[in-house]
């Protein structure tokens, strides 16, 4: 129901560094359509073996336009297109590693 | 627990690496190349060897032209496609305009002897290194 990763690289730079963690809900569109401004986890297009995070930019019908929040350090839907609603895995949840660091000094 | 696996927040290439220098660097060389080709000094026609190292000459300015117009193409192309965004075209709304001329002057530069392309290509070029600046003060 729940898968989580971390944050390589720096393409969603300000909203997830690397080192971050991320929770993806996988329920997140069982019942429910993606929505522009949504930071999700998809199926590289190009390399299916491997996640992206980005954002949604523009949903068309059962497609959508992802990009990076980093433009200048993001490879998305610029260069591979309009991808597959059915790529997602799911709304993502980011943990910032400093957040939990903080809770371990508190604790 | 289960081990975290990675999501990439992914860039096909990594920043820092683009430069205009290889650009600026080749449309100079072209510059150079095309004044020893039109100042090369006539050779003494019954001397075979001034006529060997005329040709000789000729041919590796030919050759060295060649080479760099097609290198700055090549620099040129890749800093168009990758490391321009859309954001820079609104920034730079004759951008394209001027990528699609100065890869045009590229070409020409190599089809002729042309101080004057040359010129044009040198100044293009460094038209593309300023929005290059300004784009990349933008973002440090």
């Amino acid at each position: 129901m729940f898968s989580y990763f971390v944050v390589k690289e720096q393409s969603m730079e300000p909203f997830c560094q690397e080192g971050d963690f991320v929770l993806v809900n996988r329920m997140s569109y069982l019942f429910s359509r993606p929505k522009v401004g949504q930071s999700v986890v998809l199926k590289d297009p190009r390399d299916p073996s491997r996640h992206l995070i980005k954002r949604i930019t523009a949903v068309r019908d059962s497609f959508l336009w992802v990009e990076g929040d980093n433009k200048e350090r993001s490879t998305d839907s610029r260069n591979f297109g309009w991808v597959s609603v059915k790529a997602l895995l799911g709304q993502a949840k980011v943990i910032h590693k400093t957040a939990l660091l903080d809770c371990c000094i508190m604790n | 627990m289960f081990p975290a696996r990675n999501v990439f927040a992914h860039c096909d290439i990594p920043c820092g690496i683009y430069s205009m220098q290889p650009a600026l660097t080749a449309a100079y060389t072209v510059i150079k190349m095309t004044e020893r080709i039109i100042n090369l000094s006539p050779v003494d026609e019954k001397d075979i060897v001034s006529v060997q190292n005329f040709h000789n000459a000729m041919t590796r300015y030919v050759m060295a032209k060649e080479e760099y117009a097609q290198l700055c193409k090549k620099e040129l192309l890749v800093l168009w496609t990758d490391y321009f965004k859309s954001d820079h075209v609104a920034l730079f709304p004759d951008l394209h305009e001027k990528f699609w001329k100065a890869a045009k002057l590229c070409s020409r530069v190599k089809q002729e002897v042309n101080m004057e392309a040359a010129t044009q290509l040198r100044v293009a070029v460094e038209e593309i290194a300023d929005m290059f600046e300004k784009t990349h003060a933008a973002t440090r």
